[in-house]
């Protein structure tokens, strides 16, 4: 009895302590990060396009910014105010705008106007690899049903790329990765348990993000 | 001897086969109308009726028909209104000397489905010539669109309106980039 107790004690203190520790924003700065900024997210459309999970990051770290109190201005929103600088061109090689934009008078005035401080451009794409395992699904005349299991590793990164608009500069760019594995279990019914990976990656660059901004404020 | 009722039930499915063919598609334009500031020039738009009323047949589906004319005519008249005071479409008088003249014409319009191209995705090419005519000089400028969608649940009419509709806003904003300069130069 009393090893099991000092074994699962242990085994709570040994995961405790491999959990990765991010720094905490102090409340301070947030107050002083809240007070300030409009962020446009926008979708990089020249990386990983037609990636359908790259509207999963968008929102996600719409999500992780609005918690913090940003103001955050959507892609179709942001690209509409600011029509026609910033519409995707996938006639050219340059299919998004250069920072050098920026610098245009009259796009100034349509930013000034939306009091955007932070443009931050997001790309991302999942990657899918080693597919193991077996499933059968029967249906016969007293019923059906479905046995086997099967799993698939998968890797999610996520870049992010953050212009200051007054200083009109590239401040960062930030990229986040994280691996993992969905299951899929079957006994008659099939239980789906998907990856996490996605949403570990998410959280991740948006907490550089935040740093990022952060030290922009504090320098 | 077919009875009339199974007559008129064959007419009636007949009718409305060829009534769903051919049926043309509209394209739903999402250009953005912010006010811009305006340039007091006078503009002369000349859209002839076979660019108004052009409509798009596909080469290899010949009942996929679509509505460009109306799309493009709205769009160069939008973009031409929103940066200029004084724009006319009609007959160009004596009384109205213009400071540009703009003549839009379509030289190339592609349009290919997954079936076809061995792609995922619907894709679309726009292709237009407009000539500005001011009074030092003329210019032919392109403009050129690409666009395209994935290959989604939706109904193929609808996938390739929203193809469109993504393509000319990307002239729209080429158009008005185009016109922008050419206000601050003439």
């Amino acid at each position: 009895m009393k090893s099991n107790l000092f074994f699962t004690l242990s085994l709570i203190m040994f995961i405790a302590g491999c959990m990765k520790q991010y720094p905490n924003l102090s409340p301070s700065v947030e107050k002083k990060v809240n007070n300030v900024s409009k962020i446009a997210i926008i979708k990089k459309t020249d990386r990983g396009i037609f990636q359908a999970k790259e509207d999963f990051f968008i929102t996600c770290l719409t999500k992780e910014l609005r918690e913090k109190n940003f103001i955050i201005i959507s892609d179709k929103e942001f690209r509409d105010h600011t029509f026609p600088f910033f519409e995707s061109d996938e006639a050219t090689v340059n299919v998004e705008p250069s920072i050098d934009i920026l610098q245009n008078k009259l796009l100034q005035k349509k930013m000034n106007a939306l009091g955007v401080d932070y443009i931050i451009w997001v790309s991302g794409r999942i990657d899918y690899s080693d597919k193991v395992g077996a499933m059968s699904c029967t249906l016969g005349l007293y019923g059906g049903g479905c046995y086997g299991y099967t799993s698939q590793k998968d890797q999610s990164n996520i870049q992010a790329e953050i212009w200051h608009v007054a200083r009109k500069k590239l401040l960062s760019y930030n990229t986040a990765a994280a691996s993992g594995k969905s299951h899929l279990f079957a006994f008659i019914l099939p239980i789906p348990i998907p990856s996490d990976s996605q949403q570990r990656s998410c959280k991740e660059l948006s907490r550089s993000v935040l740093i990022e901004i952060f030290k922009n404020l504090s320098g | 001897m077919i009875k009339t009722k199974e007559l008129s039930f064959i007419i009636l499915v007949a009718m409305y086969t060829t009534s769903c063919m051919n049926q043309s598609i509209a394209i739903n334009l999402d250009i953005p109308s912010q006010v811009s500031s305006l340039f007091e020039k006078r503009i002369f738009l000349r859209i002839t009726p076979e660019f108004a009323n052009f409509t798009y047949r596909h080469p290899h589906q010949q009942s996929l028909l679509v509505d460009i004319g109306t799309a493009q005519s709205f769009l160069f008249k939008k973009i031409t209104k929103k940066l200029f005071a004084h724009v006319r479409t009609d007959e160009l008088s004596h009384s109205y000397t213009p400071d540009i003249i703009i003549t839009p014409e379509l030289t190339n319009i592609e349009l290919s489905k997954p079936s076809e191209s061995g792609l995922t995705s619907y894709e679309c090419r726009l292709k237009y010539m407009v000539l500005i005519t001011t009074k030092e000089h003329t210019i032919n400028h392109n403009i050129l669109a690409y666009s395209r969608t994935p290959k989604l649940n939706k109904n193929e009419n609808q996938v390739i309106s929203e193809l469109l509709s993504q393509c000319i806003r990307n002239i729209a904003s080429k158009l008005e980039i185009k016109l922008l300069k050419l206000a601050n130069e003439v």
